[in-house]
């Protein structure tokens, strides 16, 4: 696994105060929101892209998230393009990718012709990871993968997260986790270690980008992504009780 | 089973303070013998390895693939 960051920690941040917070933190991967202070946008010149792509690149970073600002705009030619320039893939949530009349399957052929992918996310909902792993298993060639949007503080992660990665199965290739970073004292007991365990068990390579839990905690996120030292490692306070892996884990059954 | 060990990736950095010690712990217990995990970590986790000596005596691998400055990451394996 990696783990990554989106630009929703840092709404304000530069492509090169981002690409700073990366190397400090040792992070390997980056969600680019449209629409944030990095610049980056469906009508951005090839060449600002590569250039973007370099910068980050130096800084470590191995893997980009691209979300357009609005749904509508991944099922577009400068999406296609954007996202070859970037070596990105492009993210929808999966209610605005299954809106629209019949297009998934038209561009997620043009966005493996093209050699990127989509990306579909969707919540802490087993039936929906398991809509969108239908989805993407109609579509040849596994172009389309799967990113689970996971909010501690909106559903706990304790009794959901097994569901889940069985229903997302092996496409799952982002987590976006809420309320971790500076933020993680706050998510004790909603299952976030047990998730992290079980994600490790089934040697899951895909990555893990935190986001903020609100605009209101961005204040702290802006310190912590401004440190490379950790905030404790919590060792004298341990808690067994509040890591339980009571389903058993056997990922050599796990298909797409 | 296929042989994940190559792959498994356990970042604990993203973890609630009080609950990284047990998350590690339970991904060990979960561990077949001669399986492994990377534990990543942003400091040197060398008081965990004191404590895997105190409750895991003897049954434990501890190898360091990378120490910092930033990143810490230590090959945990059950024998």
């Amino acid at each position: 696994m990696r783990l990554g960051i989106s630009t929703a920690t840092a709404p304000g941040f530069t492509l090169e105060e981002l690409s700073r917070s990366c190397r400090h933190r040792g992070l390997r991967a980056i969600e680019l929101i449209e629409g944030h202070a990095h610049g980056l946008t469906l009508g951005s010149a090839a060449a600002e892209a590569r250039q973007a792509r370099r910068v980050l690149a130096d800084a470590g970073v191995e893997q980009i998230l691209f979300r357009p600002s609005a749904p509508a705009g991944a099922f577009s030619e400068q999406a296609v393009a954007l996202a070859v320039e970037l070596e990105a893939a492009v993210a929808l949530a999966a209610p605005d990718a299954f809106a629209e009349a019949a297009p998934l399957a038209h561009w997620a052929a043009r966005y493996a012709e093209a050699g990127s992918r989509l990306l579909l996310l969707h919540g802490t909902d087993a039936a929906e990871a398991a809509a969108c792993r239908e989805a993407a298993r109609r579509v040849p060639d596994r172009t389309i993968q799967l990113g689970w949007t996971a909010d501690p503080h909106a559903a706990d992660l304790t009794a959901g997260s097994a569901a889940v990665l069985e229903a997302a199965g092996a496409r799952l290739a982002a987590v976006r986790l809420a309320g971790s970073g500076p933020e993680a004292a706050a998510s004790e007991g909603r299952g976030v270690g047990a998730l992290m365990a079980r994600l490790a068990l089934r040697g899951y390579a895909g990555i893990i980008v935190l986001t903020p839990t609100s605009a209101a905690r961005l204040p702290v996120w802006r310190v912590w992504l401004g440190r490379s030292s950790g905030w404790g490692c919590g060792s004298k306070a341990a808690d067994a009780s509040l890591v339980r892996l009571e389903q058993p884990m056997n990922p050599a059954q796990e298909t797409v | 089973m296929k042989d994940m060990s190559q792959s498994r990736e356990l970042d604990v950095r993203v973890i609630p303070p009080r609950e990284k010690h047990p998350t590690i712990f339970a991904t060990y217990d979960a561990l077949e013998p001669g399986e492994s995990f990377v534990l990543v970590n942003d400091h040197d986790p060398f008081p965990l390895r004191y404590q895997f000596e105190a409750e895991r005596p003897g049954g434990f691998g501890w190898d360091y693939l990378e120490s910092g400055p930033v990143v810490w990451r230590v090959r945990i394996s059950r024998r």
